[in-house]
């Protein structure tokens, strides 16, 4: 395989990565959207060469247990602020409990107006249905 | 053809994504894709690229994401434990892409009869179709001057090929059926040679 195909194939893999959500990809992905920044705002934002960009997508995810240091040995291994990649993978996080603990009919969510059903009258009054 | 991945390069890899090394998917994806792509392709060479891609990405990320389901003990090397999963996802996404063109194929073949039924120009031509082979029909009968050879003609028409038929309506079922072979040929060609001389049968 070429190197410009070996290249290709490793965006492949990035741009599969956005769609499983254990890996980095699939967080920075999630801010984008969440920012709505097109294209690679973040990337040219954080300094970060294409190929560099692909190889960040393809890391795991930081595991909340180990969350400090997987953020430090990620932003140090990309050369990265700390800081802004702890703070969007918090951010996609907070969002995404947030998705998945909404509930209908909880405060703060709306309901659509419902048609009440019709009480049916007892028998012997008026309306009743006789046999 | 690339070189495969070193096992040790890939052991020590393995070790880091059971320890929770966050990057080890990386290098990993890095080290092993191309070759396993390259393989795949030869083993499926008339398969499009893109699902053999798809197949082998799925395989490794499947893996680095629970290292744990590659056995150590079993002496498979990861290389080959790869390239076996990569192999079954490929085998998977082909006939699930064969079962998807047969379902479009019936539902296509299915929508072209609807559609003609329902196109109304569609319908327009086979009505005017129909009008026409009727005239056609009725024109070859107005020809004819004894109900008899209506008669015969309708038979024909309708592609009957049994004698006794039309022997029945040339009323000569007491002939021998040799004799009515030869009068019914007879009395098919006379009234063809008619039809064709007025220019009504080609």
């Amino acid at each position: 395989m070429k190197p410009e195909e070996q290249s290709r194939l490793l965006q492949s893999a990035a741009d599969r990565a956005t769609r499983r959500p254990e890996f980095l990809g699939w967080l920075l992905a999630r801010y984008a959207e969440l920012e709505k920044l097109g294209g690679d705002v973040l990337r040219r934002d954080w300094r970060v060469s294409m190929s560099d960009w692909s190889r960040l997508q393809l890391c795991l995810r930081p595991r909340p247990e180990a969350f400090l240091h997987d953020v430090t040995e990620i932003a140090t291994a990309f050369d990265l602020d700390r800081g802004a990649l702890a703070a969007i993978v918090r951010r996609v996080d907070a969002v995404e409990v947030l998705r998945m603990n909404e509930q209908p009919g909880a405060p703060g969510s709306l309901l659509a107006a419902r048609t009440r059903k019709k009480k049916r009258r007892g028998p012997g009054g008026k309306g009743a249905d006789h046999d | 053809m690339r070189d495969p991945p070193n096992r040790d390069t890939l052991g020590a890899l393995h070790e880091r994504l059971l320890s929770g090394d966050r990057m080890a998917s990386e290098e990993l994806s890095r080290l092993v894709l191309p070759a396993l792509v390259d393989e795949l392709v030869r083993k499926f060479p008339r398969a499009d690229e893109h699902l053999i891609r798809d197949g082998v990405i799925d395989a490794v990320f499947d893996y680095c994401t629970d290292p744990q389901q590659f056995d150590t003990g079993r002496e498979v090397p990861l290389d080959r434990f790869l390239a076996t999963a990569a192999w079954r996802n490929v085998a998977n996404l082909l006939v699930a892409e064969r079962r998807q063109k047969q379902r479009e194929r019936r539902a296509g073949g299915k929508k072209r009869e609807a559609d003609v039924g329902l196109d109304p120009l569609a319908r327009n031509i086979q009505q005017e179709e129909q009008k026409q082979a009727e005239q056609k029909r009725q024109a070859l009968f107005a020809a004819l001057k004894t109900p008899q050879d209506q008669e015969m003609l309708a038979l024909w028409l309708d592609g009957v090929k049994d004698t006794r038929e039309y022997a029945r309506v040339l009323k000569i079922t007491h002939l021998a059926f040799e004799r009515q072979k030869d009068e019914v040929y007879r009395n098919k060609e006379r009234i063809i040679r008619f039809l064709r001389r007025r220019g009504l049968l080609s």
